[in-house]
């Protein structure tokens, strides 16, 4: 009877300990690195709304905003800048950098339609602009940027979604060590990732940074290169054949194929055709060139020759250079300058340089494959491996041969 | 049988306990698993495989040597002919109705006289004063007419004043063979050169002397009250009249104009 007693005890010992990892995991989420996100460049004035309290500290003092006082508005002046609202004026110098702190985790700030969680900063980037920069624990911030890279909408995605969680993770990290000395990190735009803010969650991004909490790729014990792009077109590009970096062994060509089948077959863009009439090509050689003819007056009829020929491809058969000759101009394009130029409108980009060209009489027909640069983890096809069931560390092994996962923390 | 009976409860109970300390602590042996591993992303799903190469005929067409060079011709056509003018310049009058400064009062009486008018308007700046006009009259006499009107509505203080003017281009007629019996009488010339008024009878004589010699015209004065009307030469045709409008002009009679009387 004692020793069933006794039994009893330590079912209830063991219970208790069951206990203990919750704190152990709070305790964890203090390691968790903070990013700063550039959220916006305040030029000449712009308007904060609170949901929830928020402290605004300075040096010297704190000022509580809430549910009574939620919005604020911020102007830049010669020396230094203001923030106020019907309530109060604060005016600050050029120096001077005000801490928005969030007083519990469930409070948020919106700006420009965004809605954004976490502590935020505010001082000048010179005398005509300010900047504005969300502090936030990296996984938040990851819930941000996995919806606004990849489609998060289908359970079946899930696993694709993972590894795009991994890839914006061990980019945004690596970020960090690189502008470690920097007012901020990242950018929120496509300058590094776009950062949608809360505003943007959803449940299936939620899910696929909670299930990779930490989980970073690397390559010889460093953080990898985790380029990504919408689609390949079935043949993914060398790293160094497009941004004339050292060759890295895990960014090599190869072919994106599950089975029998391309892995991006399902995309939009696997193939397109585009058409540049003469009239389009002429406002393309205008627009990057300053060359035009179409708008010269003449006083009699008369051909102006316009040739493009591809001179070089990458091993994946992408365009890397080409000549345009208009009249008696001559230009050759390498690289991303080819999808800038063939691009239309004029400042917008062609999918991708996986393409062929064939002409009718009166306008070039650009033949081509995928969108973006073709480099690192194919989205489209990422997601279709994922339907089919492959793991994420088998998506990333397929997209980065040789790296290795590993938790940052 | 007594033993075996008395030690399955403590089995049973460990067992019990390990699945609740499992499933209340699932991080524990996720945890063991993770902690600090290299994790390469093993082969060990029977769905990885080894990817085969696959033929794709857009893929396989994608070589250098297969890049022919595109050319385009870009014809550049002559723009069209400018379309000919509907109207042409000529001297003539128009009713001056406002020349000041204030652009606000200008503007007011344009949209006054848009109401009232249906010839064209002119609204313009010239020599730093607004002004505004309207109609394109080739004798005084119906621009006179049309200050007398412009009155019934309000508008006073109008004027008229000589200056070139649109008129309508009408087929050109050159080189056509008028009949002989339609060609009118000098008699019948309804457009004369108005060249002074003066109340000086001794300076009209003079001065109608003095046309005559030197335009070898027909020069005449009429009296019209206290004035002497001089006028020079008569016209069937208003372009002969005014050729010869221009050189009256040009010899210093700057305030000589066309007049027609049928």
């Amino acid at each position: 009877m004692k020793t069933f007693k006794n039994l009893i005890l330590l079912l209830l010992l063991l219970l208790f300990i069951a206990c203990i990892p919750q704190n152990k995991s709070a305790q964890d989420a203090i390691n968790i690195p903070v990013i700063k996100v550039l959220l916006a460049e305040i030029n000449n004035a712009d308007t904060l709304n609170f949901n929830g309290t928020y402290f605004l500290e300075t040096e010297e003092a704190r000022y509580e905003f809430g549910p009574s006082n939620s919005t604020i508005y911020i102007q830049v002046l010669k020396n230094g800048y203001k923030i106020y609202n019907e309530k109060r004026l604060f005016r600050f110098r050029k120096s001077d950098r005000v801490e928005l702190v969030p007083a519990d985790a469930r409070a948020t700030i919106q700006l420009n339609n965004g809605e954004y969680s976490g502590r935020f900063s505010l001082f000048s980037k010179d005398s005509l602009s300010l900047y504005f920069v969300n502090q936030i624990d990296i996984e938040s911030y990851l819930q941000g940027v996995v919806p606004a890279g990849i489609f998060t909408t289908n359970i079946d995605y899930l696993e694709a979604i993972k590894a795009q969680a991994i890839c914006a993770r061990t980019y945004a990290l690596k970020k960090m060590d690189e502008r470690n000395q920097k007012p901020f990190h990242v950018f929120a735009d496509v300058r590094d990732q776009v950062y949608g803010g809360v505003g943007k969650r959803t449940k299936l991004g939620d899910l696929a940074v909670l299930e990779t909490q930490g989980s970073t790729l690397l390559y010889n014990n460093a953080l990898a290169n985790t380029f990504f792009h919408s689609s390949c077109g079935g043949v993914l590009e060398d790293a160094s054949d497009v941004w004339q970096g050292p060759q890295l062994p895990y960014l090599k060509s190869q072919q994106d194929v599950i089975g029998k089948e391309f892995a991006d077959g399902k995309s939009p863009y696997y193939r397109w055709i585009k058409e540049r009439t003469v009239s389009q090509l002429d406002t393309m050689f205008n627009y990057t060139f300053g060359t035009t003819y179409l708008n010269k007056p003449v006083q009699d009829t008369m051909d102006i020759p316009l040739r493009m020929r591809v001179t070089e491809r990458s091993p994946s058969g992408r365009v890397t250079r080409m000549i345009v000759n208009y009249g008696t101009d001559q230009h050759e394009l390498k690289g991303y300058e080819i999808r800038r130029f063939l691009g239309w409108p004029g400042g917008s980009l062609l999918p991708s340089t996986l393409f062929k060209l064939s002409s009718s009489d009166t306008s070039i027909i650009i033949k081509g494959a995928g969108n973006g640069h073709g480099v690192g983890m194919c989205q489209y096809g990422a997601m279709y491996k994922a339907q089919k069931g492959l793991q994420y560390y088998h998506i990333l092994q397929s997209y980065f041969p040789g790296t290795v996962l590993k938790r940052a923390y | 049988m007594i033993r075996q009976f008395k030690s399955t409860p403590k089995i049973y109970i460990l067992v019990v306990a390990a699945i609740i300390f499992s499933s209340c602590n699932p991080q524990g042996i996720r945890r063991s698993r993770m902690q600090g591993e290299e994790t390469m992303a093993k082969p060990d799903s029977f769905l990885y495989y080894q990817p085969m190469a696959l033929s794709d005929s857009f893929l396989d067409s994608l070589k250098i040597e297969n890049d022919k060079e595109q050319a385009l011709k870009v014809r550049l056509i002559p723009p069209p002919p400018p379309p000919a003018p509907k109207t042409k310049l000529v001297e003539g009058f128009r009713v001056q109705t406002f020349a000041g400064l204030d652009s606000i009062n200008a503007l007011y009486l344009v949209e006054r006289l848009k109401d009232t008018v249906k010839d064209s308007i002119y609204f313009f700046k010239e020599n730093n004063l607004y002004k505004i006009q309207f109609g394109d009259y080739l004798y005084r006499n119906d621009a006179d007419l049309k200050v007398m009107d412009i009155r019934k509505y309000g508008i006073n203080g109008a004027w008229v004043v000589a200056r070139m003017i649109n008129v309508p281009i009408v087929a050109d007629s050159s080189g056509s063979i008028i009949p002989a019996d339609t060609v009118a009488s000098v008699k019948d010339a309804p457009f004369k050169i108005q060249v002074l008024v003066t109340s000086d009878l001794q300076k009209a004589k003079n001065l109608t002397d003095q046309l005559k010699n030197q335009f070898e015209r027909q020069s005449y004065f009429i009296t019209s009250g206290q004035l002497y009307k001089i006028f020079l030469g008569k016209f069937i045709e208003r372009a002969d009249a005014e050729k010869v409008l221009a050189e009256v002009k040009n010899a210093g009679y700057k305030d000589a104009w066309l007049v027609y009387k049928k």
